[in-house]
């Protein structure tokens, strides 16, 4: 009976795609980057996609994120029921780039408040500060520091924060840590987890690197290329917390192993 | 007393802070002065040469003659000075309003680029001396032909950089702020705007002396007034003195219009400077 209660009452899924077809240009000169993708992500959950360079993984984010022109994209997507476009103008949908896309002229502090300050029709206040939530990314106290001054690191932290202080219910990411060398990607994926674990988040990662997405997923989604598809879905069922030693035991190459496999298979 | 313990390797070294440099007080006076110096040392060479050689005053004056010639004349000349540098003013004043709503208007649509296009390089590869006489027939001698000649050449790399600077944003900036649902207005004052204010300072450092340039021209095919006249009136003398004097003021006008840029840049877009 409790089983019964928990299915009826989970919630609804926070991405879904089916059937979903992207088309860059149009005639002779059309690029079809994706093609037949189906795709759920639950609430809370991560989900990482990985593919070879051109397979459109940055394509179907950026479908997602409604930033697509409207011809170009196939199919239904739905963001808690909604539109792309429509998630985006309800302000539930943040994104990480590849680099931190700060803009040179605000301090950290000022970069932070940028989004929240010029989005419209925005009733929720955040329920952080900005030097909370830096305080958060492990920033504390770096409010009136320019981009300039900060370490690449440093600056893709506050790159995260700023995404954060939307309190989005899906988090896009498009190879957050790619930019970043070894020593400091194993850091952020412990603080994006531990900060993930503080918000409502769900969360969809690009990424190139197997162990990121092993390490970090829920789910990992395998893209193969010409046209972009999903060639494979892994489970990862690692409890949470997970700590960096999780990347030296024998299930976590195990699984790291099986999408290199799926990975070779679909070049 | 196993082997397991392992030396530290903490070395107790100390990393040298290296003392302030030996270069005393005077020494450095002389290395911040030594361009000085050699250009002091030019005009004693040139005014030496000028009296041994005995060259003719018309051809090529001694420096004290220059220095003569100003303090005969120098309310003239000083009244010539502020007239080329108010008219460069109102040129450049011009050419940056005009330069800014252009660029703004060339690098937001892509149609008025498209038409505007043409007319706008016709008028940029025109030669300025070439239109300078029309401008007179049409306005007569004054100081609109002048402040035109003066805008002609400051305003267009105004429109380039400021259309440039618009639209060499990053494009995630844009679709970070398209993410939080911010109007195009949002991201034109919080985006694209700071973005070109580096390019736009930059230009002013090719426009500032340009249109002192243009104001001279201008001054020189008709007026009555401005270093640029002066210049044809001396010149028609043969009183080369007093052109040297007045190609040095001319220097000066520009001179200070360029640092005056420079330095309004540093405070205004501390963040970046675009090297052209
Ligand atoms: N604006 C565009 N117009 C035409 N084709 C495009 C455009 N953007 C991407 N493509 C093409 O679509 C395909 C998918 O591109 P996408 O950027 O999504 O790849 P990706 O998987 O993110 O690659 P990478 O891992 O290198 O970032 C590529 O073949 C690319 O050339
Ligand atoms: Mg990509």
């Amino acid at each position: 009976m409790t089983a019964e209660t928990s299915t009826s009452t989970a919630p609804a899924d926070r991405v879904d795609l089916r059937d979903v077809c992207i088309v860059h240009g149009r005639g002779s000169s059309a690029v079809v980057a994706v093609e037949g993708v189906d795709l759920t992500v639950r609430p809370r959950e991560i989900v990482s996609i990985v593919g070879h360079s051109g397979c459109g993984k940055s394509t179907l984010l950026r479908a997602l994120a409604g930033l697509l022109p409207h011809a170009s994209v196939q199919g239904n997507l739905s963001i808690l029921g909604r539109s792309p476009e429509q998630a985006r103008k309800s302000g539930l949908l943040s994104m990480v780039f590849q680099d931190p896309v700060l803009a040179p002229w605000r301090t950290v502090e000022g970069n932070i408040r940028l989004p929240l300050q010029v989005a419209r029709g925005r009733e929720r206040k955040p329920s952080k500060t900005i030097s909370e939530q830096l305080e958060v990314v492990g920033l504390g106290g770096y409010e009136k520091r320019y981009p300039k001054q900060l370490s690449g690191g440093q600056r893709q932290r506050v790159s995260l924060a700023r995404a954060l202080m939307m309190e989005p219910q899906v988090l896009l990411m498009d190879e957050p840590f790619g930019a970043l060398d070894e020593i400091t990607r194993d850091e952020m994926h412990t603080e994006l987890l531990r900060i993930w674990g503080t918000t409502d988040a769900s969360v969809v990662v690009v990424t190139h690197s197997i162990p990121e997405a092993v390490f970090l997923s829920d789910r990992i989604v395998v893209m193969a290329a010409h046209p972009g598809r999903i060639a494979d879905v892994v489970e990862v069922d690692f409890p949470r917390p997970r700590g960096n030693d999780l990347k030296d035991t024998p299930e976590f190459a195990r699984i790291a192993h099986r999408i290199r496999t799926a990975l070779e298979e679909n070049r | 007393m196993t082997a397991n313990v392992s030396t530290p390797v903490h070395k107790q070294v100390k990393a040298v802070i290296p003392p302030e440099s030996r270069a005393g007080l005077l020494l450095k006076t002389f290395r911040s002065a030594r361009a000085w110096i050699v250009l002091a040392l030019a005009v004693a060479i040139w005014e030496a040469a000028v009296r041994i050689l005995d060259t003719p005053k018309y051809v090529l004056p001694a420096p004290s003659a220059m220095i003569v010639e100003f303090q005969e004349n120098y309310s003239l000349f000083l009244n010539g000075l502020w007239a080329t540098t108010r008219m460069s003013l109102y040129g450049l004043a011009a050419a940056i309003v005009i330069g800014v709503a252009l660029g703004i208007a060339m690098g937001r649509s892509a149609l008025f680029e498209e038409l505007a296009f043409p007319f706008l390089n016709i008028i940029r590869v025109m030669p300025t001396i070439a239109i300078a006489p029309l401008l007179i027939i049409w306005f007569g001698r004054g100081g609109v032909p002048i402040v035109i000649c003066s805008c002609l050449i400051a305003v267009f790399p105004i429109i380039v950089d400021v259309a440039h600077g618009l639209t060499s944003v990053d494009e995630d900036l844009v679709n970070m702020m398209k993410l939080a649902n911010a109007s195009e207005l949002s991201i034109l004052t919080q985006i694209r705007i700071p973005n070109s204010l580096p390019y736009l300072f930059s230009s002013f450092r090719v426009a500032a002396p340009g249109a002192v340039v243009g104001a001279l021209l201008g001054e020189y095919i008709g007026s009555r007034e401005g270093l640029g006249y002066l210049i044809t009136v001396y010149s028609a003398q043969l009183n080369t003195a007093a052109v040297f004097v007045l190609a040095l003021l001319s220097c000066l006008v520009g001179l200070v219009f360029f640092n005056v840029c420079v330095w309004l840049e540093k405070i205004v877009v501390p963040w970046k400077t675009v090297v052209r």
